[in-house]
């Protein structure tokens, strides 16, 4: 495989207002740009796509189900984890 | 041998099993079964579905490479008749959602809970412009960090149309964010060299990471090649705890394709490059970023007709069908 750059860690400084990450071993910031609202911008025009999200949710589901490994009480936990974190779902 | 001819009796031992007696006599019920087959109206959506289950049986065999399974493809097709499978085929009904992971990476268990204040991925998705072959539904290139209410920032492929760059997050109630279509990345798209073929891909790194007692934040960046630099494209604090970071299933996925038809024929390679992780302690210090290895995940797949071209345990893999 080509060696490509080598991805920066994250910061180390954990403070809300801490927006770009630092290379440890340097200390120095790592060269960010602040893309939100441009990829925002463009996501607002995309518009929503309630199939889509219908079948991203289902396929969840689907994936628990068919896991090969997972015991059935895992299976019901997992998905009832599932069902929990899409309560209110707006 | 004419029916005259034949005599009950089997040339076979008949079955015995330890515990309860078995019958030992043979009878001749052959005349009085076709007369019952006789007045049983024929149901040809039964017959082609079994056909039609046949040919997928071979296609996402798991055991038969691509050579065998197109041996065996040409001699169902030989004993069925060309014509009377394609028809089967083509009216097969589909069904609700085959759905799953076409291959992937999960954690083990212990790996996925290995983290206190954060965690992070990096990980390049193959994801080529189309999909090709048989793609005529969704297909996710997707993967998570681990933690539990971390996002997804993922390639969505619908049929051959344009794919997109989303976000869903986890820790949200709106769940879907970011959603970019192709068209709009180009800055981001690279080529990375593996095992001899060049391929397609996207730099993705995504953390959630505690910022205060209660505050968490999930981020998400692209590594813009035009440019040289990453690009911060998402972010969102939110209220959590460690242990819904750490426990439960959501999370366990590292980098999957993950399928909503079956089989899949033909398509273009997807995978995954460079998947890295890194921990950050109790103490919020970060560790260092290490390739995701075997004994920290496993593969999964649901035999839906890909075949692995390259895996190197377990950062990095390719498929295609």
């Amino acid at each position: 495989m080509v060696a490509g750059p080598e991805p920066p860690v994250p910061s180390n400084d954990p403070s809300p207002e801490s927006g770009e990450p630092i290379d440890p071993r340097t200390g120095k910031r790592v060269p960010t740009q602040d893309m939100r609202e441009e990829f925002a911008r463009i996501s607002a025009r995309s518009g929503r796509d309630p199939d889509a999200e219908r079948a991203f949710v289902e396929n969840k589901i689907e994936m628990i189900r068919t896991h090969p490994t997972l015991s059935e009480a895992e299976k019901t936990a997992a998905i009832a984890e599932l069902e929990e974190r899409l309560m209110g779902e707006t | 041998m004419s029916e005259a001819q034949y005599a009950p009796e089997v040339p076979v031992p008949v079955p015995v099993v330890p515990g309860p007696e078995m019958p030992t006599e043979v009878a001749d019920e052959r005349e009085s079964l076709a007369k019952i087959t006789e007045v049983t109206p024929r149901d040809t959506r039964a017959e082609e579905a079994f056909i039609a289950s046949k040919a997928q049986q071979v296609r996402t065999h798991p055991k038969l490479d691509r050579a065998e399974r197109e041996l065996v493809l040409t001699e169902l097709t030989e004993r069925i008749g060309r014509e009377r499978l394609e028809d089967a085929l083509e009216r097969e009904e589909t069904p609700p959602v085959p759905g799953g992971v076409g291959y992937g990476v999960f954690y083990n268990t212990a790996f996925k809970s290995a983290f206190a204040q954060g965690t992070s991925l990096y990980f390049e998705i193959i994801c080529p412009t189309s999909p090709g072959g048989n793609v005529n539904t969704w297909l996710y290139l997707t993967g998570m960090n681990r933690a539990g209410l971390s996002v997804e920032a993922f390639v969505s492929y619908f049929a051959q149309t344009e794919p997109h760059f989303k976000v869903y997050d986890w820790a949200r109630t709106d769940h879907w964010q970011t959603d970019v279509p192709f068209g709009n990345l180009g800055s981001y798209f690279g080529t990375t060299s593996a095992h001899g073929s060049s391929y397609q891909t996207l730099g993705v790194w995504n953390s959630t990471y505690q910022i205060s007692s209660s505050q968490w934040r999930n981020e998400a960046l692209l590594y813009n090649r035009a440019a040289g630099r990453w690009d911060l494209f998402y972010r969102y604090d939110y209220t959590g705890t460690q242990a819904e970071q750490t426990g439960g299933w959501i999370g366990s996925w590292g980098p999957i394709v993950e399928t909503f038809q079956s089989p899949y024929v033909n398509t273009n390679r997807f995978g995954a490059l460079r998947t890295m992780l890194i921990s950050r302690n109790s103490s919020g210090a970060w560790g260092s970023w290490q390739l995701l290895s075997a004994a920290n995940s496993y593969i999964r797949t649901d035999n839906v007709g890909f075949f692995q071209v390259f895996l190197d345990p377990n950062y990095a893999f390719v498929v295609d069908s």
